[in-house]
């Protein structure tokens, strides 16, 4: 299934080869998680993300527990602080 | 050491200074710069005098780790009371200004009084001078202090100075060191004009002293070293703080048309791509990253705009490089003012620096005043023959200098949104706290954010408290009382230290612990310097309390409150501040009316 990815910040350079700047898709095998698809990219797991899917929060806890479907936009974002 | 323990105080009424030593008891019990500016002003003045009035203190507070080899060391701070909000003021800069005060020999500049006419401070080492500031007077921030490293003839002085918005009272106008860098909020500008006070040139030659130099080189290098590992680091030095414009778009927090809206079409046209990307004429906003003194992370932004643009066609002396966008500055002249234009919002940001104005405040009360005009409360007349109207790029840019030079409708931004929208009749499109405006995040979507918000004892700010991880985990009022306060009182340490908050990308408190115990002649225990941060947090409250202020004044606009997000994330939510403020009282060990109970006061040793 291919699942849309949108990304902010440097967290960019995870996005597949091709990809335009923070936006990309990814194929990936069917009852994939947001974890499955961070781990597909190489992102590491020990920081914090403001996680997606279409627009709505994904916790921690769900990360590994939401299955995304064909299709899915899945948002992977830096909580940063603003000066 | 690393204190200096000298305190500069200085009458400007009598013209007079003197040294004196730095009271050791507070300086363990507050640590430096906020903390100990913090208890000299308690100590000092009576909470309930007029900001603008001789009575009024004017502190400029470096910390023991200022000007050390520590990474991000040119911190200071400016605490006084705040004329925009009546409240304890506690404005932090970097540059470099406060690492030369720091090698003059002082830990605490201390001004009291109002000169009779014009004046500034020049000090070298322990020659203080109180000189004529004629001349200056009516000039810009630029200008003064391009113009005072002429008169001494010395381009290593370092300059902290008002322009003419400090001159003239704007409620919002702050102290700009190193050109573009600024002790920014809650007016500190205005209380330096207030005195007469054009400039402060420093320039020292005293260095500064750490009690263990082995220790104090090996913890550096090692914080050094997992600062600069961290992602977090990297991502403030190549796309800056402005890289969370893309997070709040994207987590409906960004606050859009004076908090009307969430999320904002045209970050796009803004944001740290949009910074580097050439236009059709081939020019790129963005020319390179900026650190302040001592600092491994380099976050600031240097920027020129383009020379065809409206804002300074024709307008040769804004043909240069200076401080380019951050989150906040993009915020403040982008979505909640509603404009995409990253020149006029460059523009807005030099007239901040050159005049000395704090961008939130302006665009958050340029806000008001567009949603003013829409709504019929303004005209056209009033404002200068301007369209006051959200998206309307000139009206950005012109009201951004006319507020600087303090001319036309100028000076009516000038009072700041709370007062501007009593005046014309709407109170309801102020957006802030305590007479102070929101920072960029929309705290429907940020639940702890409208916590720290309500409770911060300069009104509302960002950055004395940090719950970004747990807002971003969830958008109820659950869970957010304790990492708010207790961010509340790690921050209130950081900001004592001479330090910088982004630090925090890797570093927790052991680390400022074991830099300060390695750099000064007395050691924290852990304990300890955890009281010293709640200690700090509850002396700025009992400031506040002293001042007048009470539990009605720790709330947020009915607007975050009972008008639901509309888009994003937090669609149909609003900030469940009535859920959290009791718990957090509880925690704090303050009674239901938000006061520190005796025992919470004899615990941190404040009588």
């Amino acid at each position: 299934m291919i699942i849309k990815l949108k990304t902010g910040g440097l967290l960019g350079e995870y996005l597949p080869p091709g990809s335009a700047t923070n936006r990309g898709e990814v194929e990936i095998g069917e009852g994939a998680t947001p974890i499955d698809v961070m781990q597909h990219l190489g992102m590491p797991m020990d920081r914090n993300y403001l996680t997606g899917v279409n627009g709505e929060i994904i916790t921690k806890d769900q990360r590994s527990s939401r299955v995304l479907v064909d299709g899915d936009e899945l948002s992977l974002m830096p909580p940063l602080k603003g000066g | 050491m690393s204190w200096q323990k000298k305190v500069l105080r200085v009458n400007l009424t009598d013209r007079t200074s003197q040294v004196e030593p730095l009271n050791m008891e507070w300086a363990h019990d507050y640590i430096g710069e906020r903390g100990l500016a913090t208890k000299y002003l308690m100590e000092g003045m009576d909470p309930g005098a007029d900001p603008m009035g001789p009575d009024n203190m004017l502190i400029f507070a470096t910390g023991p780790l200022t000007g050390t080899m520590a990474s991000t060391s040119g911190r200071y701070a400016v605490v006084t009371k705040g004329p925009l909000t009546g409240a304890i003021a506690c404005s932090n800069s970097g540059g470099k200004f406060g690492a030369e005060l720091k090698y003059a020999g002082y830990d605490l500049l201390i001004l009291e009084g109002k000169a009779d006419a014009p004046v500034y401070l020049h000090i070298i080492d322990d020659k203080v001078e109180i000189l004529s500031a004629d001349d200056l007077w009516g000039t810009t921030v630029w200008r003064t202090e391009e113009k005072l490293k002429q008169i001494h003839n010395d381009p290593q002085t370092k300059v902290a100075s008002i322009g003419v918005a400090g001159e003239r009272g704007v409620y919002y106008a702050c102290v700009v060191n190193d050109l573009h860098r600024a002790a920014g909020r809650s007016g500190v500008g205005a209380v330096m004009g207030s005195k007469n006070l054009k400039a402060i040139a420093v320039r020292g030659t005293v260095g500064v002293k750490v009690n263990d130099p082995k220790t104090f080189m090996q913890v550096v290098k090692e914080t050094k070293a997992a600062l600069w590992d961290t992602d977090g680091r990297r991502e403030l030095a190549e796309q800056g703080t402005n890289a969370m414009i893309d997070s709040m778009q994207e987590f409906g927090g960004l606050p859009t048309n004076n908090f009307n809206e969430v999320q904002f079409d045209g970050t796009e046209n803004i944001n740290p791509a949009a910074m580097k990307t050439p236009k059709a004429n081939g020019h790129v906003n963005l020319l390179t990253n900026k650190a302040c003194f001592g600092c491994t992370i380099a976050c600031g932004r240097i920027a020129h705009i383009d020379e065809e643009h409206f804002s300074i066609v024709n307008r040769k002396e804004y043909w240069h490089a200076s401080g380019g966008l951050e989150y906040e500055t993009a915020y403040a002249f982008g979505p909640v003012v509603g404009v995409d234009d990253i020149d006029a919002l460059t523009f807005a940001g030099y007239m901040m620096n050159e005049h000395g104005m704090d961008p939130i405040s302006f665009g958050v009360t340029l806000a008001a005043a567009m949603e003013l005009y829409e709504n019929g409360a303004l005209t056209k007349e009033q404002t200068d023959g301007i369209e006051l109207k959200f998206g309307n790029a000139e009206a950005l840019t012109v009201m951004a200098e006319k507020t600087g030079k303090q001319e036309g409708f100028g000076v009516e931004l000038g009072l700041g949104s709370k007062r501007l929208t009593e005046k014309y009749g709407h109170p309801e499109f102020f957006m802030g706290v305590k007479g102070q405006e929101f920072a960029g995040y929309d705290s429907r979507a940020l639940q702890g954010m409208g916590l720290g918000y309500a409770t911060s004892n300069r009104g509302a700010c960002h950055l004395k408290h940090d719950t970004f991880a747990e807002d971003m985990e969830d958008q109820t009022g659950q869970g957010k009382a304790q990492p708010c306060k207790d961010s509340q009182d790690r921050t209130s340490v950081i900001d004592s230290t001479g330090l910088c908050l982004f630090t925090t990308a890797a570093w927790g408190m052991e680390e400022f612990r074991v830099q300060l115990n390695a750099a000064c002649d007395y050691d924290w225990s852990e304990d300890e310097i955890a009281k010293c941060g709640e200690r700090i947090w509850n002396l700025e409250r009992m400031f506040n309390l002293k001042a007048g202020f009470t539990k009605a004044d720790d709330t947020l606009p009915k607007r975050l409150l009972e008008t639901p997000a509309p888009s994003g994330t937090a669609k149909g939510k609003v900030c469940q501040l009535d859920v959290m403020l009791p718990e957090y009282y509880d925690l704090r060990g303050w009674d239901t009316e938000g006061v520190p109970t005796d025992d919470t006061l004899g615990r941190l040793g404040i009588s």
